[in-house]
């Protein structure tokens, strides 16, 4: 029961939100008010939104979108603008009911028509749905629905709000800002400043960028309309005008990612919904309906369709993954953007084993060019960057000379040359230039291939499945290859001579001056010493969380001394994430063998979850000593939020407040195989401020034992208790 | 114009005919130096004989077999075997390049513990390990490598005495082909103990088997073995993995490893005989990485090789005492050094260099050390040119075992020189005196007097 009551509660709030793509809960509250203005108008909302839930409730709808309002937002416009439109009387129910009924059934299946073309669906079916009953008002018996004039209202309280706010009026509000709350106050079927306040309002507390692009919306639609239609179409601009700042919010807001790119796209399509508008009215008047909010939807999902279907993605970007806020998305797009733009698909590992050097990079000077340029070749150097030991007259004096050639990553072998003889130092064959080659398929139109192998080395044949790491062949000095080395390169089709790619290597250490630095989704440059980062057994099982896995911390802060619990779920889309039930906090994690790090943080920052969800961002499960990770953290983890409103109207411009991570292995009793380790983690409220928090995760026995955090002077210690 | 020394006549038979391997020109230079210190200049300044090892020469080695190994193998760990040479500055030496220690006795322990090795880098192995220091490992997160089943009981019963679990693995032996077969420490593969071993261990719950060990035996010239042996150990790794769910840690494959020294009755000299470090590597990791564990799994490879690290590091000066001619007529010398202080003298045929320059013509020659003891031969027949009293000798590769093994018996132990990476020299051991030997002695009153 309370489940149930919880969810109508929660789709209630959704159903208003949504109406400016929001979730928020507040910006709910605010526009119920609103609509409570006029009496009559919020109450049919409000009861047609129930019908609707509990329709979708019997009927079985997915109740994720019943619950966030998706499916819902459109039933309470339609309810609205019935109760704007007739009186309310127990005939009037009945259609209301009816109204809602059809509004969600044109929602639910214009949300799966359009989805499957990834278009919006807007207020189409609310405009649809009222349609259909204004054009069945007048045919209907003459009591069914009476026709009410909205601006006189039955009530005394209602008539009290009403005079007081055209009291307003005359307190020197400009006249633009009161044309755009009364706009605002259209979106409710209403022309009274006071719910323009009350709506606008929300808006601010809801989402800084969404009242910044109303207002942008509402500015560019009026200097149009002021500049196509004259002075005297402004009146007009007071019923019609929301269109336009729906469309701001709608595009740049909702749809695509918040940027001047964005911004700049709004501006192109608010002289087209005039023109919509316009014709619209033209096309539709004789048949006395309203246009409502038709303009901008027809306008939106144009706009939409044609980005979806560009060649090349670039800015304005699209918002894949919808968090309901436009501050939300901007700062998770801008972060998955620093943390995992380069993140590619399939992971290319290098072919060795230990240290090797870059002999030749990408557009290297003596062979990688042209077709040929990203490639990379690789040998064995000893502490005088020499690739031989004394006197480097055979092939046996090179360090790399018949040492294992891995594979890059899981596949098929497509391609195997082999009998070709290992040349002679110095020497070089260009007539098998390639040597004894092997091409592995690691995905479509993705082949990776190890040239110069040591003549007879090859283990596999053409259609062996290989395992990522698998023992290949060995290194050798056969075809173009005065001495030993390794050919890399990957390249779209099996073919042995064919042209490279640009493909960044998965993961990879550099070694420079004894200390180490992990490289992610980047190509290793000339001259450098690269290793294969190794998998510490210790931190990926310590940070191998499994599902249903529980974890308990005694946690001492000096003042008091508390216990948290976490569970590990996985969510439909295949995340995984920490939960913790007393502070409903949540923390999505993503792991491979190289690299831990959360995606995300819901709830409660007061939990000692977020704090390891701070701790613990990017932890690197391979140790080498010294070895520092840095990262960034989205704009939401600063502590500083007084800045935070004047970050957000900005952010699509300009972000100021950049959150840093850091962590560094403290101690370990053994580089090799460490049975105990210490990691240290900071964090930085800028680049290159001093740190505002530090924390230490102990991990021993194979588990995250203890978790330190050092935060203005004050130490709070968490034990892992079994 | 340079004086031209003297040196005492050769009498030396003609060879006629055709050309032979047995030419008259030797295979020694002078040697007058190492790392850029006069062989003289250091005699005189810590006395004859001297053994003097070179920094740069272990560095150089263990950074060449560490990265044989690593090129080949993802985890790989060397421990420095103590028993090989023990002196503090040497294993610090090691232990600076990342080396743990394997110590075979509690007085090696002790020794690693003395240089600040952490008690969980430490490797116990050997047969001889006393309820104390079983106790002693334990506490400090030793790795103990189990040689016998009284052992392990022992361990089973300290265990339960103890809060910490000991770290333990087996010492396996097995056949790998070469003659002769060491089983004589740890648990045999082929007829199963091993696995009984195992069994036990796991069974018992009272210890942690991390790693499996073996030690195929010493100065091995077939790579191959180390092959079959890092094999057998996958095999017994795998199912452990199948049969009780438990991954092994690491798979510590002991030494054996030959270096450039000439075994007796080798006919090839040591240097072409012996397999360098890639041979070994690539025998070993190919096994390791074909053995059917996937990339996550692989267990850590340890290795104990002690004499191909420091072997060539190592050199010994001395002085002739003497000369003779034996009834036979060979040319006797006789130097300040013997089997006393070269123990390794008894199994190789060790390259000596004079220190100064000499002439072409050489003697077959006896080197005799200066013992009253008639087994006390150092070379039985070496071409040797003609070396006057007091003229030096450099002996070399003689870093492994003669600075554990050797005896204080009729001389003294001489000094100990390490020469630094920038060619400076440091003592790392005192030249002994007669109260090294006597401060241990304890004289009953009435032998106080010797009334002679």
């Amino acid at each position: 029961m309370k489940e149930n009551l919880k969810y109508i509660q929660s789709a209630i709030a959704g159903s208003y939100s949504q109406v400016f793509f929001s979730n928020n809960q507040w910006l709910a509250l605010f526009l119920l008010l609103a609509s409570f203005i006029d009496p009559c108008m919020g109450i049919s909302g409000l009861l047609s939104v129930i019908t609707a839930i509990c329709i979708s409730k019997c009927i079985g709808l997915n109740p994720a979108y019943v619950r966030n309002g998706w499916y819902t937002y459109n039933v309470l416009l339609t309810g609205m603008a019935m109760g704007a439109s007739f009186q309310f009387s127990w005939q009037f129910v009945f259609i209301l009911f009816i109204a809602a009924l059809l509004s969600l059934l044109l929602t639910v299946w214009l949300a799966s028509f359009a989805g499957r073309y990834r278009l919006p669906f807007l207020s189409l079916p609310f405009v649809l749905s009222v349609w259909i009953i204004f054009l069945n008002a007048r045919t209907f018996q003459s009591h069914l629905l009476i026709p009410r004039n909205p601006i006189i209202c039955h009530n005394v309280l209602s008539n009290y709000l009403i005079v007081f706010s055209h009291k307003l009026e005359f307190y020197g509000l400009h006249q633009i800002i009161l044309l755009y709350l009364k706009s605002m106050s259209a979106i409710f079927f209403q022309q009274n400043i006071l719910t323009g306040i009350i709506v606008a309002l929300g808006l601010l507390i809801s989402s800084r960028i969404a009242f910044f692009l109303s207002w942008l919306g509402f500015a560019a639609g009026l200097i149009f309309f002021r500049f196509a239609f004259g002075p005297a179409a402004l009146n007009e601009y007071a019923y019609t005008g929301f269109n336009y700042i729906f469309a701001a919010i709608a595009l740049a807001g909702f749809y695509l990612v918040p940027s001047v790119r964005s911004y700049l796209l709004v501006l192109v399509a608010v002289p087209i919904i005039a023109l919509f508008n316009t014709a619209l009215y033209k096309l539709i008047g004789p048949y006395y309906l309203p246009l409502f909010s038709l303009p901008f939807t027809l306008v939106v999902i144009v706009i939409m369709a044609v980005l979806n279907n560009r060649y090349i993605f670039k800015s304005p970007d699209i918002v894949q993954y919808q968090l309901y806020s436009p501050e939300k998305n901007l700062y998770a797009f801008n972060t998955y953007m620093e943390r995992f733009k380069k993140e590619t698909l399939v992971h290319i590992h290098l072919p060795f084993y230990g240290e090797w050097t870059v002999s030749q990079g990408h557009s290297g000077k003596h062979t990688h060019k042209d077709d040929y340029r990203f490639a990379l070749d690789f040998v064995v150097t000893d502490e005088h960057k020499q690739s031989f030991k004394l006197p480097g007259k055979t092939l046996s004096d090179f360090y790399c000379y018949s040492l294992p050639v891995l594979s890059p990553a899981d596949g098929e072998v497509t391609t195997v040359e082999d009998g070709v003889e290992d040349n002679t130092i110095g020497d070089v064959n260009l007539n098998e230039n390639w040597g004894n080659t092997l091409v592995i398929k690691h995905g479509d139109f993705l082949y990776s291939k190890l040239s110069h192998l040591k003549n007879g080395s090859i283990k596999v044949k053409v259609g062996d499945k290989v395992k990522r790491g698998e023992l290949l062949a060995q290194c050798g000095s056969s075809g173009r290859s005065p001495e030993p080395h390794i050919h890399f390169q990957l390249q779209n089709t099996p073919y042995i001579a064919a042209p490279t790619i640009n493909y960044p290597i998965g993961y990879y250490v550099v070694k420079k001056n004894n200390s180490f630095e992990l490289h992610s989704f980047n190509t290793p440059a000339e001259g450098e010493i690269i290793t294969k980062p190794i998998t510490t057994p210790l931190l990926k099982k310590a940070f191998h969380f499994i599902p249903g896995m529980k974890l308990n911390f005694a946690v001492e802060d000096g003042t008091k001394n508390y216990v948290e619990s976490w569970e590990v779920f996985t969510d439909a889309y295949n995340h995984a994430y920490l939960y913790c039930a007393a502070t409903k906090s949540s923390a999505h994690f993503n792991a491979d063998d190289t690299i831990f790090y959360f995606t995300g943080f819901t709830g409660n920052k007061k939990s000692l979850l977020y704090q390891f969800y701070l701790a613990a961002y990017k932890v690197v499960l391979c140790h080498y000593p010294g070895l520092k990770t840095e990262d960034k953290f989205p704009v939401e983890v600063s502590t500083k939020k007084i800045l935070k409103p004047l970050q957000d109207v900005i952010a699509p411009f300009h972000i100021f407040m950049n959150p840093v991570y850091s962590s560094t292995f403290k101690t370990s009793d053994s580089p090799e195989a460490p049975g105990k380790l210490t990691l240290q983690s900071k964090f930085y409220e800028q680049q290159h401020s001093s740190a505002s928090a530090e924390f230490e995760i102990e991990i021993f026995d194979n588990k995250i034992n203890k978790i330190t955090i050092n935060k203005n002077n004050q130490c709070l210690v968490a034990k892992n208790i079994a | 114009m340079k004086k031209v020394q003297y040196e005492r006549p050769v009498i030396q038979r003609l060879n006629v005919g055709l050309m032979n391997k047995y030419g008259s020109r030797t295979e020694f230079t002078p040697v007058t130096q190492i790392d850029g210190n006069a062989v003289a200049q250091l005699i005189t300044q810590y006395g004859s004989p001297l053994f003097v090892i070179s920094e740069r020469t272990i560095r150089q080695t263990y950074r060449q077999a560490n990265r044989a190994f690593k090129t080949r193998y993802p985890k790989v760990q060397f421990a420095w075997s103590y028993k090989t040479n023990y002196i503090n500055a040497v294993c610090n030496v090691f232990h600076q390049e990342g080396s743990w220690a394997e110590v075979v006795s509690g007085f090696e322990y002790s020794k690693a513990i003395y240089n600040g090795v952490p008690g969980n880098k430490i490797i116990f192995n050997g047969p001889d390990k006393s309820a104390e220091e079983l106790k002693l490992a334990i506490e400090n997160n030793s790795l103990i490598h189990i040689d016998n089943l009284d052992e392990l009981y022992t361990i089973n019963d300290l265990a339960s005495t103890l809060t910490k679990r000991p770290r333990v693995a087996i010492r396996v032996n097995m056949d790998t082909g070469v003659y002769p077969m060491w089983d004589r420490f740890g648990f045999n593969y082929e007829n199963g103990e091993a696995l009984d071993a195992i069994n036990k261990i796991v069974l018992n719950n009272n210890m942690d088997l991390v790693g499996l060990h073996c030690h195929i035996g010493t100065f091995m010239l077939t790579p191959s073995a180390y092959a079959i042996a890092a094999t057998k150990l996958s095999e017994l790794a795998i199912s452990i993995q199948k049969k009780h769910k438990k991954s092994i840690e690491y798979i510590d494959m002991g030494g054996g490893f030959a270096s450039h020294n000439t075994l007796k009755g080798s006919y090839l000299q040591g240097i072409d005989a012996s397999p360098g470090f890639d041979q070994y590597a690539e025998a070993i990791c190919t096994s390791l990485l074909n053995a059917g564990f996937s990339e996550g799994e692989l267990p850590l490879l340890i290795l104990e090789t002690g004499r191909a690290l420091i072997d060539e590091a190592g050199y010994l000066l001395g002085s002739v005492i003497s000369n003779k001619r034996l009834s036979d007529g060979r040319r006797a010398t006789i130097m300040d050094f013997g089997v006393n202080i070269l123990f390794t003298s008894f199994w190789y045929n060790h390259k000596i260099s004079p220190a100064q320059p000499f002439s072409q013509y050489t003697e077959d020659t006896v080197i005799y050390g200066p013992l009253c003891m008639n087994i006390d031969v150092v070379r039985e027949n070496i071409a040797f040119p003609a070396l006057k009293k007091n003229d030096q000798v450099v002996v070399h590769t003689v870093g492994a075992y003669n600075m554990t093994q050797w005896m204080q018996f009729i001389a003294m132990r001489p000094a100990v020189v390490l020469i630094d990476m920038n060619d400076k020299p440091h003592l790392i051991r005192k030249r002994e005196n007669i109260n090294s030997v006597q401060n241990e002695e304890v004289m009953p009153d009435y032998l106080k007097d010797c009334l002679l």
